[in-house]
């Protein structure tokens, strides 16, 4: 049986990758009886979730191509004034 | 030296802006709760501190995660000067697992059980003070957690490429996020509306 802090790993590790066979069973079987487990399942879901929420409405922006002229201005100004001063 | 390992290359100064500064713009933004001036600034302030730091930039990080750790302190800076983010850890030492101390006995079962947060995650989505904490818990992540973190959770990146980007191999990236989420939780579980314990 796993305890907690190992089914917390497990959890984890599930997040990003599918467990194998055996991690699923042993972390399946674990939550079945441990509520704390369940919840923390939930919290790790909901973290994912809220994260998504919070960067969805940024995931498209981009910077001005009047921005990106400017600063790709002032990085050739500062290339130029070192090459000089060499 | 690795340099076989994924994106490695470095750009010239001039090719900056076109190859990171749409994606350093986004993660400004996403820190700085959409404030586009702001995050424009800090792109530009981020760009200028490469400019100087690049000579003494020896290579052994990734590029983009370079450029990703100035803007973050230029963020972390602002939130400093700013006070709301009084707590703000700048703290790189997490080889330790002191959050998994605290968070389990020595039996392996939760010393601090993990709380109630409701059952409605979508409307969480919409609680201003919710996503308000959500940044400021993820600026209290030891640096390399707040990385690993920010890539896998909110660009979703893969596995194997937020590995390569913090150059850390894809088991030690699993403990990283393993970490941050134990910290994110508890964190969050502090300011959370319904913050009832069972």
């Amino acid at each position: 049986m796993l305890t907690c802090k190992e089914a917390s790993r497990s959890i984890s590790k599930a997040q990003d990758n599918p467990l194998s066979w055996r991690e699923r069973l042993a972390l399946g079987m674990h939550l079945l009886f441990c509520a704390s487990c369940r919840q923390y399942e939930r919290q790790v879901r909901w973290l994912h979730d809220l994260s998504q929420a919070m960067t969805a409405p940024c995931r498209g922006a981009h910077l001005e191509e009047s921005t990106k002229a400017r600063l790709r201005e002032q990085i050739h100004d500062l290339a130029a004034r070192e090459d000089v001063e060499k | 030296m690795k340099e076989s390992t994924g994106p490695s290359a470095r750009y010239a100064p001039e090719q900056w802006v076109d190859i990171y500064g749409d994606s350093l713009f986004r993660h400004a933004l996403f820190r700085l709760n959409g404030n586009r001036s702001l995050a424009e600034d800090l792109v530009q302030e981020t760009f200028l501190a490469a400019w100087m730091g690049r000579s003494g930039y020896a290579g052994t990080a990734q590029e983009k995660t370079w450029m990703f750790g100035i803007l973050e302190h230029k963020i972390l800076d602002h939130f400093r000067q700013q006070k709301r983010h009084p707590q703000v850890s700048l703290d790189e030492n997490d080889n330790g697992d002191e959050m998994e101390q605290l968070l389990f006995r020595a039996d392996g079962r939760w010393a601090l059980r993990p709380g109630n947060w409701g059952k409605n995650p979508e409307q969480l989505a919409e609680n201003q003070d919710l996503m308000e904490a959500l940044q400021r818990c993820v600026g209290e992540l030891p640096e390399t957690q707040r990385t690993a973190f920010v890539y896998r959770e909110w660009y979703g990146e893969e596995t194997t490429t937020c590995a390569t980007l913090l150059e850390v191999s894809v088991n030690h990236l699993a403990v990283l996020l393993h970490r941050a989420r134990l910290r994110m939780a508890r964190c969050l579980e502090a300011h959370f509306p319904q913050g009832e314990t069972t």
